[in-house]
């Protein structure tokens, strides 16, 4: 069980949250700066997301754009629940898929929402939380399914 | 070296960055195909990964996090529940690909004109800064859907002690062939 250890970084327990609750959004701007910096902290140096000149060529998504990592909005989706529920959030699976590619100069939003809330006992108690990724024209382009282990509530029945 | 690897050379700051394979255009020949992967066949990839604090420093900080517990060794020594930095779950992208260098199995996940359809990662343990990593990965499956060629990769990373820490699996849709990744690897 998660025992929230210093009073600046609590946790919420799993039964202060209902399905429908919605997350504060995460919002950031497709640069080649981010993406560059993004693409040397994971050591995904693709040519796609890492060389302009390259993307123009090769169109790979038929952009002549850069275009970002999917890790990268995986990432960031997965950032709006350490953001909401606090860093200490133990985040166990996060199942993401990207729908439409993100070239530079796209700013995305990521809404997450909690879905499920998961009574197992025993320290496995879980909430299901879909985050969903949109770009400036309203097209989703990514959605990630992603579950945390919370702590119950002492005393609280399933 | 190709040219393009300069642009963002300035960039690099830690010690992993400066060591590792960083132009893909440089190794494709080098990695995987798909049409050449070997299916169903679960290998220890060479190497240990030490999670150095300045790793994840790094990664958190090209996500724009600000909390000190992912940013702020010192207060991660106060207040961390190890007393280091916090470790973002999808940290696990790094190590996965400082694991599939060229010439591993599953090093096609470097190829240029890949997409990336969709990932999973699951976190049995969290990792943290100074854990010593080792990696098992297997090309998991090989499909066609809708004309276009997909491989996934399943890999299980476990700690110096043997603890299983994650599982991932990542899918990208591939240039199918040699010849076909030729086309986006000799351009320049």
């Amino acid at each position: 069980m998660i025992e929230p250890i210093h009073p600046e970084n609590p946790l919420p327990y799993l039964d202060d949250l209902r399905s429908g609750d919605e997350l504060e959004a995460v919002v950031y701007e497709i640069t080649q700066d981010l993406i560059d910096r993004y693409g040397l902290a994971s050591l995904d140096l693709n040519p796609v997301h890492m060389s302009p000149d390259w993307s123009k060529k090769a169109r790979v998504f038929g952009t002549p754009a850069t275009v970002q990592h999917g890790m990268m909005s995986m990432s960031f989706m997965t950032s709006v629940v350490l953001r909401s529920l606090g860093p200490l959030a133990q985040v166990v699976r996060v199942d993401s898929k990207f729908t439409k590619p993100g070239p530079v100069g796209q700013t995305i939003t990521c809404t997450g929402q909690v879905q499920d809330l998961h009574v197992h006992g025993n320290g496995n108690d879980f909430v299901t939380i879909q985050v969903v990724a949109t770009d400036q024209e309203g097209d989703t382009v990514g959605i990630s399914t992603i579950d945390v282990r919370l702590p119950r509530r002492p005393g609280a029945t399933p | 070296m190709s040219g393009n690897t300069e642009r963002f050379e300035h960039l690099v700051e830690t010690d992993k960055q400066r060591r590792f394979s960083r132009d893909f255009l440089a190794t494709w020949e080098n990695c995987e195909f798909w049409d050449r992967a070997d299916i169903g066949r679960m290998r220890q990839a060479p190497g240990v990964f030490r999670v150095e604090e300045e790793d994840v420093l790094c990664y958190n900080r090209a996500l724009g996090e600000t909390h000190p517990l992912y940013v702020d060794p010192e207060y991660a020594r106060r207040y961390a529940p190890n007393g280091t930095v916090l470790v973002h779950p999808v940290f696990t992208t790094t190590i996965g690909f400082w694991f599939s260098q060229p010439g591993i199995q599953g090093s096609w996940i470097r190829t240029p004109g890949a997409r990336n359809p969709f990932q999973k990662v699951e976190i049995e343990r969290p990792i943290n800064v100074g854990d010593r990593l080792t990696m098992m990965q297997e090309n998991s499956e090989r499909f066609w859907r809708r004309g276009q060629a997909y491989i996934t990769t399943h890999a299980i990373i476990y700690d110096q002690n043997d603890h299983r820490k994650a599982e991932l699996w990542g899918t990208l849709i591939l240039p199918p062939s040699r010849d076909d990744v030729r086309r986006f690897g000799d351009l320049s």
